[in-house]
């Protein structure tokens, strides 16, 4: 099944936007056919997805409500942690 | 297309604390009659209520608020900093600021995802910019 995955930032328009481009950098990367979107912080609990990237302080608001994963990125930007933690997450489904 | 105008690019600037930071860094924008002050304080109520979400990575901070009235048209400043500007964030301490500003979803998208592309595909972009003598070699970087 195509994963539906929400990057989600304060707006949804900057930051949110920014991962959103890197995680699907890296899932073309990797072959896998993936749906990202943007989402702001407090409207993303109700959007339908599979699951949530975000960043650790925004992650510690909405872990709770969240119906679905939550998975925390330290730095947006960075290659190595965003392919680590997108491909541990494609690869359990 | 530019990424990030030239006129929009300052260097050698200091701030006492990231408020101050944040505001020299939406003025560039403030004076291109890009956006009103309005947004500048948006910039900075964002932080104070969600945290410092927006230092995405260590030393770079992607200032920014939500398309409102306050953005009068889509552009974008980039500062840097000669001294250390701290945030409360895991990847303190910052010394390269962007402002976005975007009057909505859309008209922002090429040319945040060809900086952001820049950054993601070299980790060392920032110590890079840093590390310019001139305004010229920070566009080379951000818009070559």
């Amino acid at each position: 099944m195509k994963q539906r995955i929400q990057a989600v930032c304060g707006f949804g328009v900057g930051s949110s936007m920014m991962l959103k481009m890197n995680i699907e950098k890296i899932a073309k990367e990797h072959g896998y056919e993936v749906d990202v979107f943007c989402g702001d912080i407090t409207t993303c609990t109700a959007n339908e997805c599979n699951v949530i990237f975000t960043s650790k302080e925004l992650g510690a608001r909405i872990t709770e409500r969240a119906k679905v994963p939550v998975i925390i990125l330290n730095n947006f930007m960075n290659k190595k942690e965003v392919e680590e933690k997108v491909l541990a997450y494609l690869q359990e489904q | 297309m530019e990424n990030i105008s030239i006129k929009n690019i300052k260097m050698n600037q200091t701030a006492q604390d990231w408020q101050q930071a944040l505001t020299i860094t939406c003025n560039v924008l403030v004076e291109s009659g890009s956006i009103t002050n309005e947004y500048t304080k948006a910039c900075i109520d964002s932080v104070l209520e969600y945290g410092p979400y927006i230092v995405l990575s260590p030393g770079f901070a992607l200032a920014h608020s939500r398309p409102s009235e306050a953005v009068i048209k889509s552009d974008m400043s980039l500062v840097v900093f000669d001294n250390d500007i701290l945030f409360g964030s895991d990847n303190d301490p910052v010394r390269v600021i962007i402002c976005l500003a975007c009057t909505d979803n859309i008209q922002h998208v090429e040319r945040l995802s060809k900086i952001g592309e820049k950054m993601f595909e070299d980790e060392h972009l920032i110590e890079k910019i840093i590390q310019c003598k001139t305004l010229e070699d920070i566009s080379i970087l951000i818009n070559g």
